[in-house]
C-alpha cells in the first residue's frame, strides 16, 4: 500500500516554509462603476523578527503590503504571483477587510470566491472600513509588528469583553443567507485621536502643547450593517454596544450612567460605571390580535466599577436597589434607541427579529415574509431589563468620603 | 572406554594434544598401589579442591584395608572415599573429555572401564555487582554475572519454592554452553514451556556465546524490527516475570537472561515502576508512552507540517520557523536527516569510547556541532531543537532493544513524511499498527492487552495499579491455568485505618 501510494503522488504539495509567503490579511477595494477588484495583501515577512542572531528581534516593520488588481478575486490572487518571489499561502490569513466602495456597491461577486477557496479559513474575521481597505492594511498598529495580528487580537478580545461584536466571515455570509438577509461587520476607521486629545488639551491650557504629532490611529468602534450583500449604514458606538447586547449578550460590556442618589442631599449627580459580568438577552415574538410584538428581556449581572463623585452607600440595600433600577432604565433606553435606529434609519433587521419570528412561529413567518421590509419598521416591541449588582469592589464607601486612615 | 589406563591416557592425550591448559596427574592409590589418573583443565577447576579434597581422599585409601584392584572399584571409591558432593560415574571417553572441559576432574582407575566425574568447577568470575544497563533509584542493586550458577542462585534466593524449575540444555557443539530454562510450575503456561523447549532443542549450532544467539533462533518473526523477546540483567525483573508466568532462559557466559513471552507494553515498563508508589509509576509510564510517540514521530511531524501543512501551525510559530529557515541551503528533510545521522553517530561514539573520552565527544558533538551548524547557517535552529528533543525522548524508553526498533522506524517515518506529508505518516502508522497486532511472542499477542483488549490486564499496562489491586496474574501469560493459580494474592487488600469506635 505504501509503495503504491508513492506511484500515485500526482499532486506534489511540498513547499518549504521559506519559499512561502504567508498572507496575514487581505483587503478588497473596488473602483466605483468598474468591475475590477483591487486586492491588497499584507504578508508577514520573517526578516523583521530576528533574521539572524544579532538583533534578537528588535523593532522594525515585519510585514510587506502588495497590491494587485484583477477581474475577480481569484484572478487578483493569481496576479500577485507576478510580483511575489514566494508562493502565496492564504492559510494564515486572519482577516478580510472590505473597502467602503466595495461594501456599498455589493459584495455578491466576491462571496463565491471567498467561500470556495480552500485556503481561506471559516474563522477569518471580516471587517468593513469607511476608507479603502488599502489604507487600513498599510497602517501600523502600536505594539504589534504585523498589523493583521494586532487587528486579530483586538477582535479576539472583543469576542469576550468588547463593545463591538466581531464576526467570522462564514457567519457573516451565513447570516446574509438567513431570513432577514441582514448581517453586520465591525467597522475599522482611521481616526486622529492624538490630534483630538492634543487640541482639547491645548484649549484647556491655552498654549500649544509640546507633543509630537502622531499618525492616525486605527480604531474599531462602530458596526457596519449589510443588507442583501450591500452596506446600508453604520451604527454609532452606543448603538454598536446595544447591538451586541441584543444579538450576542451583554456580558463583558460596561455601562456608565448619570446617577443621583435621591436619599442624600449633599451628593451631586455624577457618573457611575458598572461592569457587566454576566447577562442574557432573550427576544420572543408574541402574536396577539393586534399583530406581532417582540418581547425583549435582558437580565444583567454587574459589578460596580467606579462611582466618581457620587456618594453611593453600597452597604444600603435600598440604595443598591435604586442603582440597579436606574442602570436597567439606562440600558433599556439604549436598547430602544438602537432598535429604533434599525427600524427607522437603516430599515434593516440587524437586531434579529426576523430570525426569532421564523424560529418561534414558522407558519406566521411564511405569511409575513413577503412584506417583511414593510412590517419591520413598524413592528411593536417591548423592552424590559433587570440588573443585579453582585459586587461593589474593594471599597465600602466612596473614596472621597473622609475616613480615618488605619 | 578401555579398562587399560595407559590406553585411555594415550587416547586423551591425542585428543588434548597442544592444549597447554590440559593437565593430568598419575598416582597410585590403595595398599595395592593401583595406578590411577586425575584429569582436569587448569583454570576452570578449583585447584584447592583438587589438591586438598580429591588427592587427600585418594591418598587416605592407602590407610584402609580395602581392596582397590578389581573392575568395580571405581564405584567403591565413589561411595566410600571421596569427600566430595558432586560425583557421577561416566563410561565413555567423550564423557570424560566433556567433563574435563566443563571444569570437572575425571578420575580413571586401572582395570576399570568407567570413570568418575568430580564436580570441581571453580572459575574466577566477576562478582555480583550493580546492573549497568538497568539502573534504578529504588530497588535491588544486584545484577546477574557471567556465571550461570551464580545467576540461578540469585533467582533461587528470591523464589524459594520447589515449583521453580530449572531445566538444563547444552547448546553449541563447540562451546557446549549450558542453558537453563526457569519457570514456575503451575503458573507458567505449559504450552509455552513446551514450545520454548521445542524451539531450543531445534537449535543446532556451533557456538552460543551470548543469549542473543538463542534469541534470534527462537523468536516468532525473525524479520520484524520489533524485539519479541525481552532480556534483563536484573534478578528482580526476571523473578517478577517468572512469578507472572513467564519463562526465563539463562545462558552461561552472559548476564543477560531472556524472558518470554513478552507484550509490547512491557518494553516500556521499568522494574522500578513496581517499587515506586503506583501514582508515581503511572505518571512516569504516561510520560514514557508520550516519549515513545515523540521519539518515533517528532522529526517526521516537523517535516510534514513545515513542508506540507503549514496551515496547521500557529501563525507566530510559522513566522519564527520561517525566520529560522531564512537562508538555509538544504530542504528541511535533508537537514533533519543530516542532524539525525550526526546524533546517531555521536551516540554510537559515546557508547564505544572509554568514559572520559566519551564526555569530550558529547561536548564536541552536542555543543560545537549543534551551535556551529546553526551559526554557519547550515541547519535551522528549529531542526536542532527537534532532533535534540527526539534524542532525549528516545532515551526515555527503558528497553534498549525496543528503542533501537523505534530509531530505525523513525527514519522510515521521516522519509514517508518528506514524500507524502501527514498522509504518508498515517500510512506508515497504519502498516506499523497492523504489523504490531499480527505479531506474536510465543503465542501471546504482542499488542495485548490493548488488542485484543483485556480490561483486567490493563491494570499493569499504561497504568500500574497499586499492589493491593493486582489480584490476578496477567491472563494472557499465565493462561490455561485454573483460576486458583492465576490469582496470586488475596483480593481486596486495600489498607484502611482501623474503625474509630474500636
Amino acid at each position: 500500500m505504501v509503495c503504491i501510494s508513492f506511484l500515485l503522488t500526482g499532486c506534489w504539495d511540498y513547499v518549504e516554509v521559506d519559499h512561502m509567503a504567508s498572507v496575514m490579511a487581505i483587503g478588497l477595494d473596488r473602483i466605483p462603476g468598474s468591475e475590477i477588484i483591487l486586492l491588497t495583501v499584507q504578508i508577514a515577512s520573517p526578516e523583521g523578527k530576528g533574521a539572524s542572531n544579532q538583533t534578537g528581534g528588535g523593532g522594525g516593520v515585519a510585514y510587506t503590503v502588495m497590491n494587485c488588481e484583477g477581474k475577480s478575486l481569484s484572478e487578483a490572487i493569481r496576479n500577485l504571483s507576478t510580483q511575489s518571489t514566494r508562493r502565496i499561502s492564504l492559510a494564515h490569513c486572519k482577516l478580510i477587510v472590505l473597502g467602503k466602495d466595495l461594501a456599498e456597491t455589493g459584495i455578491g461577486d466576491i462571496r463565491d470566491g471567498l467561500k470556495r477557496d480552500r485556503e481561506f479559513r471559516r474563522t477569518d474575521w471580516i471587517l468593513t472600513t469607511d476608507k479603502t481597505a488599502k489604507e487600513i492594511l498599510e497602517k501600523d498598529i502600536e505594539l504589534e509588528k504585523v498589523p493583521a495580528r494586532g487587528l486579530d487580537l483586538i477582535l479576539q478580545k472583543f469576542e469576550t469583553t468588547g463593545r463591538v461584536l466581531p464576526i467570522k466571515f462564514s457567519d457573516f455570509f451565513a447570516q446574509l443567507n438567513q431570513e432577514a438577509q441582514v448581517s453586520f461587520t465591525p467597522l475599522a476607521q482611521l481616526e486622529d485621536i492624538d490630534k483630538q486629545v492634543t487640541s482639547q488639551l491645548e484649549k484647556a491650557v491655552g498654549r500649544p502643547l509640546d507633543s509630537e504629532g502622531k499618525p492616525k490611529t486605527l480604531t474599531i468602534g462602530k458596526t457596519a450593517i449589510f443588507k442583501s450583500l450591500r452596506m446600508v449604514g453604520v451604527l454609532n458606538e452606543d448603538d454598536t454596544r446595544a447591538h451586541k447586547w441584543l444579538v450576542d449578550s451583554p456580558k463583558g460590556s460596561s455601562v456608565t450612567l448619570a446617577y443621583a442618589p435621591q436619599a442624600q442631599t449633599k451628593g451631586d449627580k455624577g457618573e457611575v460605571s458598572l461592569n457587566i459580568k454576566d447577562g442574557k438577552t432573550t427576544i420572543t415574538p408574541q402574536i396577539s390580535e393586534g399583530g406581532i410584538t417582540m418581547k425583549i428581556v435582558m437580565t444583567v449581572k454587574a459589578s460596580l466599577n467606579e462611582t466618581g463623585t457620587v456618594d453611593v452607600n453600597v452597604l444600603n440595600p435600598k440604595e443598591i436597589e435604586q442603582l440597579q433600577h436606574q442602570t436597567a432604565e439606562t440600558m433599556k433606553l439604549q436598547l430602544e434607541h438602537t432598535i429604533n435606529t434599525a427600524q427607522k434609519e437603516l430599515k434593516s433587521d440587524c437586531v434579529g427579529f426576523a430570525e426569532n419570528i421564523h424560529n418561534y412561529y414558522p407558519l406566521e413567518w411564511k405569511r409575513i415574509k413577503g412584506n417583511w421590509a414593510d412590517i419591520f419598521p413598524t413592528l411593536d416591541y417591548q423592552v424590559s431589563c433587570e440588573v443585579e449588582i453582585l459586587s461593589t469592589g474593594m471599597l465600602n464607601n466612596p473614596t472621597h468620603r473622609s475616613e480615618p486612615e488605619e | 572406554m578401555s579398562s587399560s589406563l595407559v590406553e585411555n591416557l594415550t587416547t586423551l592425550q591425542t585428543t588434548f594434544a597442544n592444549c597447554t591448559d590440559f593437565a593430568y596427574r598419575e598416582l597410585k592409590i590403595g595398599q595395592e598401589q593401583v595406578p590411577a589418573l586425575l584429569l582436569y583443565v587448569i583454570g576452570i577447576t578449583d585447584e584447592q579442591t583438587v589438591n586438598e579434597d580429591i588427592l587427600k581422599s585418594l591418598v587416605n585409601i592407602r590407610r584402609s584395608t580395602l581392596e582397590v584392584s578389581g573392575s568395580n572399584n571405581i564405584k567403591t571409591i565413589k561411595d566410600l572415599f571421596l569427600e566430595m558432593g558432586n560425583v557421577t560415574e561416566i563410561s565413555t571417553i567423550e564423557e570424560v573429555s566433556d567433563a574435563v572441559l566443563t571444569g570437572s576432574v575425571a578420575l580413571l582407575l586401572e582395570g576399570n572401564a568407567r570413570a568418575l566425574k568430580i564436580g570441581t568447577k571453580g572459575f574466577v568470575g566477576r562478582l555480583v555487582s550493580e546492573s549497568v544497563t538497568e539502573a534504578v533509584v529504588r530497588g535491588p542493586r544486584e545484577g546477574f554475572t557471567e556465571s550461570l550458577r551464580t545467576n540461578t542462585a540469585l533467582l533461587r534466593r528470591k523464589i524459594k519454592t520447589p515449583t521453580l524449575k530449572l531445566e538444563k540444555f547444552v547448546l553449541g557443539q563447540t562451546t557446549k554452553t549450558e542453558v537453563n530454562i526457569a519457570y514456575l510450575e503451575g503458573t507458567a503456561n505449559p504450552k509455552v514451556i513446551a514450545e520454548v523447549k521445542r524451539r531450543i532443542s531445534l537449535i543446532d549450532v556451533d557456538s552460543v556465546l551470548e543469549s542473543a544467539y538463542i534469541e534470534e533462533m527462537i523468536e516468532d518473526e525473525p524479520f520484524s524490527v520489533f524485539p519479541q523477546i525481552d532480556h534483563s540483567e536484573r534478578p528482580d525483573k526476571v523473578a517478577a516475570g517468572i512469578l507472572e508466568g513467564q519463562v526465563a532462559i539463562f545462558t552461561d557466559g552472559t548476564p543477560f537472561v531472556l524472558i518470554v513471552p513478552i507484550m509490547m507494553a512491557q518494553f516500556l515498563h521499568s522494574s522500578e515502576d513496581y517499587y515506586d508508589r503506583s501514582i508515581y509509576a503511572t505518571s512516569i509510564r504516561v510520560v514514557r508512552f508520550f516519549f515513545l510517540n515523540l521519539a518515533l514521530l517528532l522529526p517526521a511531524l516537523y517535516i510534514a507540517i513545515s513542508t506540507f501543512h503549514q496551515g496547521l501551525l500557529p501563525t507566530s510559530l510559522l513566522i519564527s520557523i520561517t525566520a529560522a529557515r531564512e537562508g538555509a541551503p538544504f530542504p528541511t528533510v535533508i537537514e533533519v536527516i543530516f542532524m539525525e545521522v550526526t546524533f546517531e553517530a555521536l551516540r554510537e561514539a559515546g557508547i564505544r569510547l572509554p568514559k572520559p573520552v566519551g564526555q569530550a565527544v558529547s561536548i564536541v558533538g552536542g555543543l560545537v556541532i549543534g551551535q556551529a551548524a546553526v551559526q554557519a547557517n547550515m541547519v535551522s535552529p528549529t531542526t536542532v531543537i527537534v532532533v535534540a528533543l527526539t534524542g532525549i525522548a528516545s532515551f526515555g524508553i527503558p528497553s534498549y532493544s525496543f528503542a533501537l526498533a523505534i530509531r530505525i522506524l523513525r527514519f522510515g517515518m521521516i522519509l514517508l513524511a518528506a514524500s507524502l506529508g501527514l498522509f504518508g505518516m498515517m500510512l506508515g502508522l497504519l502498516v506499523m499498527q497492523a504489523h504490531l497486532e499480527s505479531l506474536r511472542s510465543f503465542g501471546v499477542p504482542y499488542f495485548a492487552p490493548l488488542a485484543p483488549f483485556n480490561l483486567k490486564d490493563m491494570k499493569d499496562s499504561v497504568v500500574r495499579l497499586p499492589w493491593w489491586a493486582m489480584g490476578e496474574r496477567p491472563r494472557l501469560i499465565a493462561k490455561n491455568n485454573n483460576n486458583n493459580t492465576r490469582q496470586r494474592q488475596k483480593f481486596f487488600l486495600k489498607p484502611d485505618p482501623p474503625d474509630e469506635d474500636r
